[in-house]
Parts: structure tokens; sequence; C-alpha cells
């Protein structure tokens, strides 16, 4: 298994009399693309700005390559890049100018890595345009650069393709995945166009009303979400050894209460009933299901928004 | 941390109301001499009697270059939330907050000296030196006016680290600035008792003051001989109690900040 290089413990924040962040435990791996998911407020930038040490946790631990103290912790951020709220801008400065500014504040001797980043999101050509002149999904490629100024081994990305058109959101994605795969810099990643995450991400950490409600990865997230054949009858353990009998089924689970999943033959589900009924068996539920991950998001979020609501009477 | 002040200097010299304030607190002496010199003979003017008359003016320029720079330096960044990738690319809190101070006294102390050294050297070439005061008196008090600039800096910082925003702390510190010139004048107006170091603005008048002066006959005639002269309690004083209360302003600056949601 792959180093742990960002431990987070039971991390909390509190702002008067609003809990931010509750109990919120994950690590994240190297090598990872790590989606952060949630509505507006669910509490993904305050975790983020914890973890770049802008917000102090109120209580927990973050661990950064080992790292928890926080002279440790500001060395462990040297080797990270982050794009947190707002892309990093100065308006009354150029592209390159403002990259200037970064290089020198983090002390990179090379001058030409400035180019370089500039040439990977495609700016290098805006000459003395100043950035208040940018257009947003302009900005966002120019922090986006900025992040790449220090060759990072972590990079925490706050919604990176906000604001970028269709053509621009496929070309950050493919730059994220090839700096992943070829670079091998980990990533850490929120965004509202879930689609994108599904195309981007090996592992899913879901929040809401603070609290980190499921982490798993992408072939967990994938097994949740494949449509499949829900199978129930008056005997589920007949029902399915009268399947595998017959239709010598592979792809398939067995839930809790004994229900079944079935993967397969969903083309024409009437050589299922027609199995079972032979078999003598008595179908209860028979009905296909699934979800893409917008669905399993907003099915979960909708639970989870039926929980707080109970456990915020209760506590009136 | 020199990093960070490598990176605010690089800034400041693209900041175009830096460029400009300096430019103004360069020519706006030599302005305001020229505007206010009525009935001065230009002809018989010495070095020493323009420095006399047109000084008065320094506590104003150094009060501007002071506001502009601590704002700017300390409250820029903030307003565009840029000064939060210095704490995000491992510099430590301490690091981020004592590069902007040391950025903004170098280029304060610096730009003041400038101000007030380009005013003397203009006189000295433009009328020569003369006989009006001692000149050695007068770098005694630009020199020293240098303490209360620093101080008036770190209260300057401190409301723009306090306010986390250059343009609140532009338009407040020129508030406070004035309200303590206020204060000085109806202090002294109702009072008998004269404020010299207890303010950075009274500080700063002081010592640009040369209202005392007396009669002597030098080179067959009656010159006006301005007392330059500091005393030395005031010399003291301006040292001690401008390093005392810059000190706190920026210990109390670093408390704020070093706790601070971002």
């Amino acid at each position: 298994m792959s180093e742990v290089i960002i431990d987070v413990k039971r991390l909390e924040k509190q702002y008067m009399k609003q809990k931010a962040v509750h109990e919120v435990s994950f690590q994240i791996r190297e090598g990872m693309i790590c989606g952060l998911i949630g509505p507006n407020g669910a509490g993904k930038t305050t975790i983020m700005k914890m973890l770049a040490g802008l917000v102090i946790p109120t209580r927990g631990s973050i661990s950064i390559y080992g790292q928890s103290e926080e002279k440790g912790l500001a060395k462990s951020r040297s080797r990270m890049s982050f794009m947190i709220e707002t892309p990093y801008a100065k308006e009354k400065m150029t592209a390159k100018e403002n990259l200037e500014k970064q290089r020198i504040q983090k002390g990179i001797p090379d001058k030409g890595r400035i180019d370089e980043v500039l040439e990977i999101v495609g700016l290098s050509d805006t000459g003395k345009k100043q950035v208040r002149n940018f257009s947003l999904g302009m900005r966002q490629r120019l922090g986006i650069a900025n992040a790449l100024l220090t060759k990072p081994e972590i990079m925490v990305l706050d919604e990176p393709v906000n604001g970028l058109d269709p053509e621009g959101i496929v070309e950050i994605r493919e730059l994220l995945l090839k700096l992943n795969q070829e670079e091998h810099i980990t990533i850490m990643i929120s965004s509202h166009i879930l689609s994108e995450l599904s195309l981007l991400c090996t592992d899913y950490l879901f929040i809401h009303h603070g609290r980190l409600i499921q982490a798993l990865s992408a072939g967990e997230l994938q097994r949740q979400c494949k449509e499949y054949y829900h199978v129930h009858t008056d005997n589920d353990a007949m029902a399915l050894a009268v399947l595998q009998e017959r239709l010598k089924l592979s792809e398939y689970d067995v839930e809790e209460d004994g229900s079944i999943r079935i993967y397969e033959r969903l083309e024409d589900v009437r050589e299922i009933s027609k199995a079972l009924y032979e078999g003598g068996v008595i179908p209860i539920e028979l009905h296909v299901n699934g979800a893409n991950l917008e669905q399993y998001y907003m099915d979960m979020v909708g639970e989870q928004d039926v929980e707080y609501n109970k456990s915020t009477k209760l506590s009136n | 941390m020199w990093n960070i002040i490598k990176a605010q200097n690089y800034q400041i010299k693209r900041d175009n109301l830096v460029v400009y304030g300096f430019l103004a607190g360069l020519i706006i002496p030599f302005l305001g001499m020229v505007i206010g010199a009525d009935g001065m003979d230009f002809d018989s003017m010495s070095g020493s009697e323009y420095m006399a008359e047109s000084s008065g003016i320094f506590p104003i320029m150094l009060m501007l270059l002071a506001l502009v720079l601590a704002s700017r330096v300390c409250g820029w960044d903030s307003v565009d939330k840029t000064i939060n990738y210095e704490i995000m690319a491992g510099h430590s809190r301490k690091e981020v907050y004592f590069g902007r101070i040391c950025s903004t006294l170098m280029w304060t102390l610096t730009g003041g000296l400038l101000v007030m050294a380009v005013s003397l050297l203009f006189a000295l070439a433009v009328f020569g030196w003369g006989n009006h005061m001692s000149l050695g008196a007068l770098v005694l008090r630009i020199v020293t006016a240098l303490f209360p600039l620093f101080r008036l800096s770190c209260e300057f910082m401190l409301l723009t680290f306090l306010l986390q925003n250059c343009y609140a702390g532009l338009v407040l510190g020129f508030v406070m600035f004035d309200v303590s010139l206020l204060t000085v004048i109806i202090y002294e107006g109702f009072t008998d008792r004269i404020l010299t170091v207890q303010l950075a603005s009274s500080n700063l008048m002081k010592l640009f003051n040369f209202s005392n002066y007396s009669f002597e006959y030098i080179n067959g005639e009656d010159t006006v001989v301005y007392a330059a002269s500091l005393e030395p309690s005031m010399l003291i004083g301006s040292i001690v109690i401008s390093l005392a209360v810059g000190v706190v302003c920026i210990v109390i600056g670093y408390i704020v900040f070093y706790r601070r949601d971002m």
C-alpha cells in the first residue's frame, strides 16, 4: 500500500456557535487523486484551508509527511501547492509578473520555470495584458500555473475548473491526469462538476454539514453505482442456488438482508424471472437499480439531510 | 523571510501609488515652498533660511509616506488574498508578518531620509547654507525624525493588520493622524503644556518647528538665527518613546496575525 502523505484525525473547526467541521478523519496516500465532494457550505474549503495552515483547527490533528508540529508542517507545505478560494492574481500585474513575484517569494532559482508553466496552462501569449483584463478561465489557469511553479509533490485544488469552458475543463482534466500519472503528483480536488470528478478521481470523500459521511475508492463507488438487477424472493438462498445452476451466474453480490444483486444479463431479465419460476422460487421484488456519481451523491445527501434535520430538531 | 522581503520589494517597485507617492514626496516640499513663499526674497535667501521655512511640511510628507507604504505592503495582499499564498507556500506566519514589517520599514525610513535629504541638498546647492541655522543641528533633527517615523509606520502597520484592508488602512490612518494633529493643537491651545514626544505627530512637528529664533550680528548685519539645537530630553525622548511604542505595535500586530483565520 502506498505511503500516507496526509493524515487527518478528528479535525474540528468551531466558529462562535457554529461547527463548520465535525471530527473529520481521512488519509491521503501517495498517488491518489482524491475528490472532495459536498454542497456549498459543507466544509470542503474549511478543511482545505486547515491543511494549508490558513485556518487554525479547534481540535484534532493534521500530519503531512509525518510532521504535525507547526514548524514541520510549514516545511511540509513547501512540498505542496494549493489553489484555494481565489486563484493567485495581482490585478495590475501581467501573468509573467505575477509568477515572477511568486518565484521570488518561493525561492525558485530557475527563471525559465515561469515560461514552462505558462506554456503548460496556455497563457504564454498574454504578453503585457494585466490580470484585471483576464477572463475567469484565464485567472483559473494562472492559479494552476502558480500551483505548478514549485513542481509540487501534492496539489490541493479548490474548484480548479470553475469558470472554464468545456474545452478548458477537458484540458485541465488531462493535465491533472498527466501530472498524476507521469509526474506522480498526488492531487486533492474539490469540484461541483461531479461528472468531471468521476473521470478523474481514484478516491472520494463525501462531506455534508461539516461531516465526512463517506470515504470510498473509485472502484467501490463504481460498484455502488453500477446498474444491477435487484432480486428478492421468498427464499433468497434457494433463489441464488437456482440462478447459479441454471444461468451460471458469476457477477453478483448478496446483500446483508439476503437479497441478490445481479450485474449481468441486464439486457434480458426475462431469463432470470423464468429461471426463478422454473426453480420453484416466488419473486417478491424484481427491478433494475443503479446510479451515476451525481445520483449516488444526491441520494446520499438527501438521506443525510433527513438525518441532520432530525438531529437538529432533537437538539432544539 | 528574506524571500518575502524581496517579493514585496518587487511588488512595491511596480505599485503606481507608491511610485507617485515617492515622487510627490520629493516635489511637494518645493511646491509648498514656492506657493507659501509670500514676500520672501529668493535672491538673498540662504539654504538655512529655506530649510527653516520649508521643513514644516516634512511631518505631513513623512506621514503620507509611512501611511501609503504601510497600507500597501501590509494590507493590499489581504484584499485580494494573495497573502494566503505565502502561508500556503510553507512560510511560517512569523516570516510572513515580519517580512512585511521589515520591507515596510526599509522603504519608509529610506524614503523618509531621501525626501528630507533631497530638500536639504537642494537648499545647499541652490542657495548655499548661510548663517541662519547650524547645518549639523538640522542634520541631527533629520536623523532623529527617523525614530518617530519608525513609530508612525508601526502604528499604521498595526492599524492595517487589524483591518486587513489597505484602503481602510489608508483612510483610517489618515484620519488617525489628523485627529492626533488636532489633539496637539487643541491641547496646547487650552493648556499651558506642550506636547513633544507623546505622539508621533507632535514629535515630528516639534522636530521641524523653528519658531524660536534670535537676532545676531553676523558679518556686519542683523541676522535671524533659528534655534536648531536639539535638547537632550527631546533627543532621548524621541528615540526611546518611538522605539518602545513601535515595538509594542509590532508585537500586538503579530499576536493578532498569528492566530487569525485567513
